[in-house]
């Protein structure tokens, strides 16, 4: 890879371009599977993270006189220059990074519709409100004033979530005005920073959605739509359990462990059904879980939230078309 | 600045990330799984987990007419063989059960006493032609995990193709067509077993001879992929 940047990303033949391509997609499936292992996306249960990391670099392929010109085009802008191996693999690996991130959005409209409506609502917000967006390594950060990220940390997205459905008992439909609420938050927060992570805001919407949602089909008049919601949760509940349990032993969680996220499940799924909030994951970890890594617990079960949100919101979507009008009110920005 | 802050947190995960201190675990390059004949009577019954087996055994469909089951050491994989159809066309369908990856279609199957290797299609099946007249509930069974896979993408604009390694410290060293085949080579093909080729349209074992593979110009798509093993 070194010779091929000391010669202007010229190729020399089939097979050191094909060598290149596969170290490249090979950075950006480990890439990829590091933002998972950090909680940051989820990959859906038909895409690997190699198929992925496939469709995410193809672009940066392109061949003119045997040139690779959109690597070339950027190592010939970058400051300071690479000047050995080492620097120039670092320099690599931070630029596929950086193109990963930029281009999760169009994985998402392929393979996940529901995040990929959040986050265009996001960026919609963002441009509306001329929000600033700082990108770090694993996750981009939207705050409204600028944000010195060197004297402290953002606010947990439970805590967030928890004060935000503490503050406010009706959820607005129109995603704008629920960042702008959240920034109204986290603004009176001293401790924290006033900025979000991009990923963090996609958490809280989706429970959100899920809540107004719910709330929205526990107000109508006719029984028709609780019954036919209940119906979908009890669905939910065999098909979610199963495919849990895949994610479980890939992990390799212990048997207890496993019961404890069961009965989180369990527990979460009996609000939904029942149309009543559930208990924060601090709240519902110090309930079921009895091991001695609560942290790293609790970001399992926000991960195994985060899931199964997105698929109460995909079988509402899918399930009947007058539903799926009563979800597109929640996620289509006004 | 605050240790804990922000900025330091991303600062880490990317010295982490950049320096190679985190690396993640591909299950596509698995060590092979050997399945001998599960016997109830030698079983300790307790450490033994057979909700997995029965879980799969009701859903025994009406035409199978008897069943075999093979075990993993570790009792993470199970195989099951079924009998099927009835008088003179009886055939046996195996099938891995496993939670553990989800790709085990990209696997093949290999029985030993036989030499022989079975493909998995994507169903998770596999046919094991003309074994049912033997004594194959006594026989052992592997499953193997690919050595590696090569990705080929037709450019647009030629007859070209991308090819991509998933290792790539094991990327072909020569590409080309000679008459009516596409024929790839790498040394390392001299140990290989079997090589399988796989699209939208065609799955199958195929040639295989030294350090080269040869695939048939009537299979090339614009998208498939070899698997070695």
């Amino acid at each position: 890879m070194y010779e091929l940047y000391r010669n202007d990303f010229k190729v020399k033949s089939r097979v050191q371009l094909n060598r290149f391509v596969s170290e490249i997609v090979s950075i950006a499936r480990e890439y990829i599977n590091y933002l998972v292992y950090k909680n940051k996306i989820y990959l859906p249960d038909e895409l690997t993270s190699y198929d992925a990391a496939i469709d995410l670099v193809a672009e940066l392929f392109s061949i003119e006189n045997n040139k690779l010109t959109t690597f070339s085009y950027h190592f010939k802008k970058l400051k300071p220059k690479p000047k050995t191996k080492a620097e120039f693999e670092r320099a690599l690996k931070s630029y596929v990074c950086s193109i990963i991130q930029n281009n999760l959005l169009g994985l998402y409209k392929i393979y996940d519709p529901i995040t990929f409506k959040i986050i265009r609502n996001i960026k919609k917000a963002v441009r509306e409100r001329e929000y600033y967006i700082t990108s770090y390594f694993t996750d981009k950060y939207i705050h409204r004033k600028p944000v010195d990220f060197k004297k402290g940390e953002c606010i947990h997205r439970e805590l967030l979530l928890t004060l935000y459905l503490k503050n406010d008992g009706s959820i607005s439909a129109n995603v704008t005005k629920i960042i702008d609420a959240l920034f109204g938050i986290i603004e009176t927060q001293k401790e924290y920073l006033s900025a979000i992570a991009l990923q963090d805001l996609v958490y809280i919407l989706k429970e959100l959605i899920t809540i107004k949602t719910e709330d929205y089909i526990k107000n109508f008049k006719s029984e028709e739509p609780k019954v036919f919601y209940k119906l979908l949760i009890q669905k939910l509940r065999k098909e979610f359990i199963f495919k849990i349990k895949k994610y479980l032993d890939k992990k390799n969680f212990s048997e207890n462990d496993c019961k404890c996220v069961y009965n989180i499940i369990e527990e979460v799924l009996n609000h939904y059904e029942n149309f009543t909030c559930r208990p924060s994951v601090r709240v519902l970890v110090e309930t079921h879980y009895r091991g001695k890594n609560k942290n790293s617990f609790s970001n399992k079960i926000e991960y195994v939230l985060s899931l199964l949100n997105t698929e109460i919101l995909k079988i509402i979507e899918e399930g009947n078309s007058y539903y799926a009008e009563v979800f597109k009110l929640q996620t289509e920005s006004e | 600045m605050d240790k804990n802050s922000e900025y330091n947190k991303q600062m880490e995960a990317f010295e982490e990330f950049l320096n190679g201190n985190w690396k993640s675990e591909d299950s596509f390059f698995h060590k092979k799984i050997v399945f001998l004949p599960f016997q109830l009577e030698k079983q300790n019954t307790q450490s033994f987990s057979f909700q997995r087996l029965a879980a799969d055994s009701i859903t025994q469909e009406k035409k199978v007419s008897q069943s075999h089951f093979y075990l993993s050491d570790d009792d993470d994989f199970a195989l099951k063989i079924d009998k099927r159809g009835a008088c003179g066309d009886v055939f046996l369908m195996a099938r891995v059960i496993t939670t553990k990856y989800d790709k085990v279609n990209n696997c093949i199957l290999y029985c030993p006493q036989a030499d022989k290797y079975f493909l998995i299609n994507n169903s998770g099946e596999i046919i094991l032609s003309g074994y049912s007249e033997f004594s194959y509930e006594k026989f052992s069974f592997e499953l193997i995990f690919p050595l590696n896979s090569f990705r080929f993408i037709k450019e647009s604009e030629n007859e070209n193709y991308l090819i991509i390694s998933r290792n790539p410290d094991f990327s072909l060293t020569d590409c080309s067509y000679i008459k009516d085949a596409l024929v790839v080579k790498n040394k390392k093909f001299k140990e290989v077993k079997a090589a399988v080729f796989k699209s939208d349209k065609y799955h199958d074992f195929i040639m295989l001879s030294g350090d080269e593979i040869k695939i048939p110009k009537a299979l090339l798509m614009n998208n498939f992929e070899i698997f070695v093993y």
